[in-house]
């Protein structure tokens, strides 16, 4: 086996917040302390593990977030799904933190030993993953290696120089300082305590005395790093279902704070997308409030979408234009309906520049003025003038393709107007002077209609009036030009 | 000063030939700069209407232009105007727009007169509950100006735009969208906007005439860039 492990140092806080200057905090009894590195004022940083006390000593007016194991493992799946189409299995791991201070290692891994050749080697599959790692804000570390535990430890260490080999992996990690490890502080005191201070040292001592002295989880961990010890791992697949949940600090009615986790749960779902090979033309929006109903916003495209800013882009418009009338908690997004990815969908969005921005700016003004605010005007297979007319829903460019040539629905052959009333109004009697047409129908669905359609002018117009045959009253129904 | 001694070297090199320089002819064939003595060329495309593009300086509605039309009440004849144009744009393949129309645009008629009902998108701004918070009477004018530059952008052939109430500024990038992209603009206004300024290349007023049935429509133009006309013309449209 092979496997190439990303390590993100900072997912603890990218998981909650976009701003490196807020201190995401762990807590264990009366111990504080920071779980990822915080940006201080002149481009340095804390490192993570610093107390509160001493962080607080640095910045009085730090700000502060609790840590959200469930964030970080929701943000930990997401980045699995960005790497599922490198190669199987994959593996999402969280390691501890083990005691107070100790900092907790966000971890995923893929089993890259299958997927060489497919990618060319080594080289070209590691291009590959980071660029995909790239349209995701989180910072990582790699590294590859025959056994997670030393892909991950050279991750750590940020050693990206590859090791293929098993055999090779002793040389390879004895450099490695023991505080590399994610042992717990006792215990890495105790060995330091008699000398051993790189892992190669470890690796010399008779393994009998190392069992005897530290015990066997320490023994069980270099069997593991040396690929000589299996490693239990339960492979993450994506559910058959989309669902992210992000939880806001507080109350939110700005709509630029929501923005940013709206970006991470789009590109959540393009990573889902991406790894279930599928795409989608809906997802539903779920803005929940501390009180009352959740507002929820379906959203829709006109063409199968996967990519996170066009999602994005939809979202943001809607909500500029129409913001939740109260403050927002937390934000749902869901989608359980996908079409498998085909090759042509790609090709045509390929070859159809134009087309493309066409659709995304109707896409955009759908989002705008909700699904009823565009339509297209299409023929009614009825004779009552209100029914021979519909407002059909916008057409993409496929659909335009397959229709077109398709011979349009049977027309009345009596001349038309342009404009329609939306309601029939009534007005006082005209005086037509031309022979009136008949329209009798409608007898079998409960709107009957029995009318003589005049055309006539009326104050500056030209207008389509007709005479009710049952009230014998008329109404203004259409205007010619 | 420069711009003084420019405007004079071109008017010297206007005057001194009947031959103007390269430059000036690449200009003159643009239709940005034109000769007072002779009609300008104003890119236009026909409205359908014999007698009207006849008539009109440049024969048709400007091309990548703001064309004003003003009426009195939606169904004056000023949809008749613009109709053979739609027509032959969407027979074309191209795509057209109605943005805010004060009445439903009646797919049999439509039909009948030639316009390829599925390259028409009719789009109707809706006044959001917070906007309407806002108290902004005219934001959904505002929104229908805004729609029709984006759409315009995105490759439409032609928008046709109902909003009475338009600042100066929206017009303008109005026409900008319309002349960046190469599509036509139509905007249909009330008669009560004629006294206002406008940056639209050309200005008609439609008003109906004759009291019988199948009356004719009137036409006047208001301003026209590349020369004047000053009476107006009847049409049966």
């Amino acid at each position: 086996m092979l496997w190439l492990t990303l390590e993100f140092p900072a997912l603890g806080r990218e998981a909650v917040t976009a701003d490196a200057k807020i201190a995401v905090i762990a807590s264990h009894g009366s111990h504080r302390w920071l779980i990822a590195p915080l940006a201080v004022d002149t481009g340095k940083s804390l490192a993570a593990g610093t107390s509160l006390a001493d962080a607080r000593a640095r910045l009085p007016d730090l700000l502060l977030l609790p840590r959200q194991p469930e964030a970080e493992q929701e943000a930990l799946q997401a980045l699995a799904h960005r790497v599922y189409r490198f190669g199987s299995p994959v593996v999402a791991e969280t390691i501890g933190p083990l005691e107070p201070y100790a900092v907790p290692r966000w971890r995923v891994s893929v089993e890259i030993g299958a997927s060489l050749s497919l990618f060319g080697g080594v080289e070209p599959l590691r291009e590959a993953v980071l660029q995909a790692l790239l349209e995701n804000d989180s910072s990582a570390r790699h590294g590859i290696a025959p056994s997670r535990s030393a892909a991950a430890l050279l991750a750590f260490v940020g050693d990206t120089e590859p090791c293929l080999q098993v055999s090779a992996l002793r040389h390879r990690l004895s450099a490695l300082p023991l505080a590399s490890l994610p042992l717990p502080a006792k215990l890495l005191r105790g060995l330091q305590g008699v000398g051993l201070q790189q892992l190669g040292a470890l690796f010399s001592l008779p393994r009998a005395t190392l069992l005897q002295r530290f015990g066997r989880p320490l023994s069980d961990e270099l069997d593991r790093l040396l690929a000589q010890r299996a490693e239990p791992f339960t492979a993450i697949e994506p559910p058959p279902v989309f669902a992210a949940r992000y939880e806001l600090h507080g109350q939110i009615e700005n709509i630029e704070t929501l923005l940013f986790p709206l970006k991470r749960m789009t590109q959540r779902f393009a990573a889902y997308l991406s790894a279930r090979a599928v795409t989608c033309t809906q997802c539903l929006l779920e803005l929940h409030h501390d009180e009352g109903a959740a507002t929820r916003i379906p959203l829709q495209l006109l063409s199968p979408g996967r990519e996170a800013e066009r999602w994005f882009e939809i979202l943001r418009e809607r909500l500029y234009r129409a913001p939740p009338d109260r403050a927002v908690r937390e934000l749902y997004l869901r989608a359980d309906d996908f079409l498998p990815l085909t090759g042509s969908q790609a090709a045509l969005f390929e070859t159809h520049r134009l087309s493309r921005e066409r659709q995304a700016m109707l896409e955009k003004l759908m989002a705008r003025y909700g699904a009823g605010g565009l339509w297209q005007p299409a023929l009614g297979a009825d004779h009552r003038p209100e029914q021979a007319w519909r407002a059909g829903p916008v057409a993409t460019e496929k659909m335009l393709d397959r229709t077109a040539g398709a011979s349009p629905l049977p027309a009345s052959r009596a001349r038309r107007p342009l404009w329609l009333l939306p309601q029939p109004r009534p007005i006082a009697n005209p005086a037509p002077d031309d022979l009136p047409e008949r329209i009798e129908t409608g007898w079998w669905d409960g709107a009957p209609a029995r009318r003589d359609y005049h055309r006539v002018r009326l104050g500056g117009r030209s207008a389509w009036v007709y005479r009710d045959l049952d009230s014998n009253r008329w109404h203004l129904q259409g205007l010619w030009e | 000063m420069i711009a003084d001694y420019s405007l004079t070297t071109a008017m010297t090199a206007l005057n001194a030939s009947t031959h103007p320089s390269p430059e000036l002819a690449a200009l003159i064939h643009s239709g940005k700069l034109w000769r007072g003595q002779e009609p300008a060329r104003v890119r236009t495309e026909p409205t359908g209407h014999k007698r009207l593009d006849d008539w009109l300086p440049g024969g048709g509605w400007p091309k990548a232009a703001l064309s004003e039309v003003l009426h009195a009440e939606p169904g004056t004849g000023e949809l008749g105007l613009a109709l053979p144009l739609i027509a032959q744009l969407t027979q074309s393949g191209q795509h057209i727009a109605f943005i805010n129309p004060p009445l439903v645009p009646y797919a049999p008629g439509l039909l009948q007169r030639g316009v390829a009902l599925d390259h028409v998108l009719v789009v109707q701004p809706q006044t959001t509950a917070a906007q309407a918070r806002g108290h902004r009477a005219n934001d959904r004018q505002n929104e229908s100006l805004w729609a029709a530059e984006q759409l315009l952008r995105a490759g439409y052939a032609a928008v046709l735009v109902w909003a009475d109430v338009a600042s100066p500024q929206a017009l303008r990038r109005l026409q900008l969208a319309a002349e960046e992209s190469g599509g036509q603009a139509l905007l249909f206004r009330s008669l009560k906007r004629a006294s206002e300024p406008s940056p639209a290349a050309l200005r008609m007023a439609v008003r109906r005439e004759g009291v019988l049935a199948g009356g004719s429509t009137q036409v006047q133009v208001l301003k026209s860039r590349g020369g004047s006309v000053s009476r107006a013309i009847s049409l049966n449209l």
